[in-house]
Parts: structure tokens; sequence; C-alpha cells
């Protein structure tokens, strides 16, 4: 079942003199508990076409469908109530509530779509369990590291159970040990939920992670290509490395 | 990979029969595969002759065998192996390099094709690799690990030289490389002064790699 399908989306950002055209009609569909990285070089409309899929903004023209519903047709009431309960979101400077716990920031989606509150904290307490943050439920943002802080921002995206979840940069201010972490967990919570998952990257190690890669370029796709899980066993990558054997000398 | 220094490698640790030696290599390395019993007899052969090694016959159950141990020269080499610091080289061995540079004066397939294709095997592989690395979490710290960090970083490096490629692909597809200099008339001067250096095995640094590069591509 295709969870998004995008037909023909274009994007246009000021008018006039100089236009400049983030996205030239770009169409994809996206099966449900795909994990998908879109790439491209910056100013390739990566990011304006995670907006426009998550409802963030407005496409010039084209159609976005989220499972059946056209959400370029949505009123803004409508469209920030489907963001709310459908689509979560994970950023690169993680957008915690600073005053909050994590597991209050956990919850906060929650309880701002009334929730009970200890409904919605025990919600938050398992969320933050499956990051394996259950020792820190109490801890400030900045008391917390980058790696952590992005997790809490993980759960507090999944525990609406979204349809989708859209990650910009996710890992964009993370280290490499920190951001191989909360990508390796992301994309195990995510299998285990079967959510549907599309990051937005530069970092091509964090690409790699995903089930297929979306390149993009000026505003187009330029490529599109899945990657094959199934025929990875850690012999044959002993046999990669084995290459220094062969070398004789 | 220099069979000789791993073999005067294993032989400081202590003496050692070819057999014997063979079968440690693998271990060593977290490799699954042995080195050839022959390339490892051919190698001893001339490490004694170069005087790296020497041998004892020692009688044992069976036939009598050749137990290798490591010579002073033996030691000084390994010495200075271990000490000669190891740079990638950055040089004209690199096929995609060659690829690009060509594909850009016009060729059967485009260049974004290139790119493409290029870029779809680096993802398969770093994809793979960043599997195995995930498998192999819980293991504990050892040099084959490394590896396969280093592996990654390259990949990664190589799919980021690529997003370059691509980001000034109008620019690279306007250069037009320098004409051939117009071949000198008339003798040739008595000091070839600037010849083309013969390849070495180890370039120093990163600058000099660098530096060869450019000459080369001035020459």
């Amino acid at each position: 079942m295709s969870i998004v399908r995008v037909e023909n989306l274009t994007k246009t950002y000021g008018d006039g003199q100089c236009p400049i055209r983030a996205l030239r009609g770009v169409s994809l569909t996206i099966e449900a508990g795909d994990f998908v990285a879109v790439m491209g070089p910056s100013g390739s409309g990566k990011s304006t076409l995670l907006h426009l899929i998550g409802g963030l903004d407005r496409p010039t023209s084209g159609s976005i469908w989220l499972g059946d519903t056209d959400i370029s047709t949505l009123g803004d009431r409508q469209l920030s109530r489907l963001r709310r309960r459908m689509i979560g979101f994970i950023f690169q400077s993680y957008n915690l509530m600073p005053t909050l716990t994590a597991q209050e920031n956990v919850a906060l989606p929650l309880l701002l779509d009334r929730v009970r509150r200890s409904s919605a904290l025990h919600q938050a307490d398992e969320a933050l369990a499956l990051l394996g943050m259950s020792d820190r439920l109490h801890h400030r943002p900045a008391m917390l590291s980058g790696g952590q802080q992005q997790r809490v921002g993980i759960a507090r995206a999944m525990i609406i159970h979204p349809m989708l979840i859209l990650g910009d940069e996710p890992t964009g201010a993370l280290d490499t040990h920190a951001s191989n972490e909360v990508v390796e967990l992301l994309r195990d919570v995510s299998a285990k939920g079967k959510h549907t998952v599309i990051l937005v990257t530069h970092n091509p190690r964090v690409a790699a992670y995903a089930d297929r890669v979306i390149y993009l370029k000026d505003g187009l796709i330029v490529d599109d290509e899945r990657l094959d899980r199934s025929h990875i066993s850690a012999s044959e990558i002993h046999q990669h490395l084995n290459g220094i054997l062969a070398a004789g000398g | 990979m220099s069979v000789r220094h791993s073999i005067l490698a294993l032989l400081f640790q202590r003496p050692m029969y070819g057999y014997e030696l063979g079968k440690h290599l693998a271990p060593v390395l977290q490799v699954d595969r042995d080195v050839k019993p022959g390339q490892i007899a051919n190698t001893l052969a001339r490490m004694e002759e170069a005087g790296l090694i020497g041998c004892r016959i020692e009688a044992g159950d069976g036939p009598d065998r050749k137990v290798y141990h490591l010579t002073e020269k033996g030691r000084e080499e390994l010495k200075g192996w271990y000490l000669t610091p190891e740079i990638r080289d950055y040089r004209l061995g690199d096929a995609f390099y060659l690829k690009l540079a060509f594909s850009l004066l016009g060729g059967p397939v485009p260049v974004e094709e290139i790119l493409g294709q290029q870029r779809r095997k680096l993802f398969q592989e770093l994809h793979a690799a960043n599997e195995i690395r995930r498998k192999s979490e819980n293991q504990s710290a050892s040099p084959w690990l490394l590896l396969l960090e280093n592996a990654i970083a390259h990949l990664e490096a190589d799919l980021r030289l690529l997003d370059m490629c691509e980001q000034q692909l109008d620019e690279l597809k306007a250069y037009q490389p320098p004409e051939p200099a117009p071949r000198r008339r008339g003798r040739p001067p008595k000091h070839p002064s600037k010849q083309i250096e013969p390849e070495q095995s180890g370039t120093s640094t990163l600058a000099e790699a660098i530096d060869k590069l450019r000459n080369r591509g001035a020459s």
C-alpha cells in the first residue's frame, strides 16, 4: 500500500524578477513500512520536498496524497490536525521544550490532543524505554547529550503512532558515533512499529541505512535506488576485506 | 598485503616453521582464508637469501623441519616497516578519476550516468558495510572492526566526492584541459631537468602527493 504519493510537484519561491524553482516536477510513491533517505547537494530541493509532504508548506502545483487524502486541497485547520495526528517530525535541532522533562516533552503531542495526563505520561515512558532512555525520564533537555536529546525527539515523533515519520537532517548536529546510534535506533524502532520513515540528509553514511535512496538535483529526482539488504552476510564483507590477503607481496 | 612483513612480525614473537606461519596469519588478520603455502615458502626462501631470517633444522616426530628465526637485519627491517607511515595513494591510479576526466571531454555515455552508476554501487556497498557493522556491534574491539570502520569512512568520502561532482558539474563540463605543449625543435637540452619522476612506493605527505599530481598534469 502506498503511504505517500506525490505527483508532478513543483514549488517556486519568490516571484517576478528571479523566482527560485526549488522543485520542478517531482513524482514518487512511498510504500508503507519503507525507510527512505532523500539526498542531494544543498539547494537540490530535498528539504522543500520534505516540508511539502509534511504539510508544513504548500506546493505551487501538483498533488500530495497521504494515504487517501490529497493534502493540497485541505484547509489550514484540517492540515494542522492531520499533521498533529498522522505525522511525526524529527528536527536537526531537536526542538524540545527546554523547561519540560524528557517524559513531558514526549507526552506533549498527546497532551495537546487532550489525552489524560497520566495516560500520556505512561505512554511517554514506554516510548522512551524503547529508545533506551528509561533512566533519563525526568531530565531536562539541557542535561542530556545531543544523541539523547534526539532520542527524545524520536520518541516524541513516535508517540502518536504516526502513519509517517519525517526527519529533516536528524543527525545533522551529532558526531559520527551518536549519529550512527540515532539512525540505527530509528531504524530498529520504526521497523518494529512498522512505521514509514523519510529522512532528508546530506550524510551518505546516514542515507545508506535506508532501504531506498532518492537523489535530488536542481529540483528533480535524478536517482532512485533500492538498497538490497537480503544478500548481506558477514562472510561477504569478510570477503571484501579479504582483498588484503589476495594481493600478495 | 606484505607477506614478507607479516612473516617478520610473526617471527618476532617466536621462531616458527613454515606451516605454522601460514596457520597464524589468518587468525591475526581475522580473515577466513589462509595464505597459500607455496607463497609462504617462496617468500621464506627469498627472505633467507636476503639475510632477514635464518633457519635451523629441527628433528621432530615426522620429517625434519626448518624452524625460522629473525636475524638482526630482519629485526631492523621490521622496525623500519613499523615506523614508516602509510599514506594512501592519491595519484592517477584511481580509476574513477580517469573516467571522470575523460568523460568530461565527451563520450558514449553522459557524465551524469557515470556518476549515477558509481553512486548506486557505493550506496549498496555502504549499506552492506553498515549492516555488518551493526551485526558486529557486540564484538569486542579488534583491528578487523577498525578496518571495517575505515572501509565505511572511505565509502562515505567517495560518496561525498560524487556530491561535489554533481554540484560542480556545469563548471566541470566547461573546463578545458590545456593544449599539450608543442614538440620542441632542435636538440634536446643537455640536462633533462624536469623528467617525470619514477613512481615511488610511498608518498610521504598529502601535499607532496598533490604536488606530484600537479606536476604530472603540467608535463
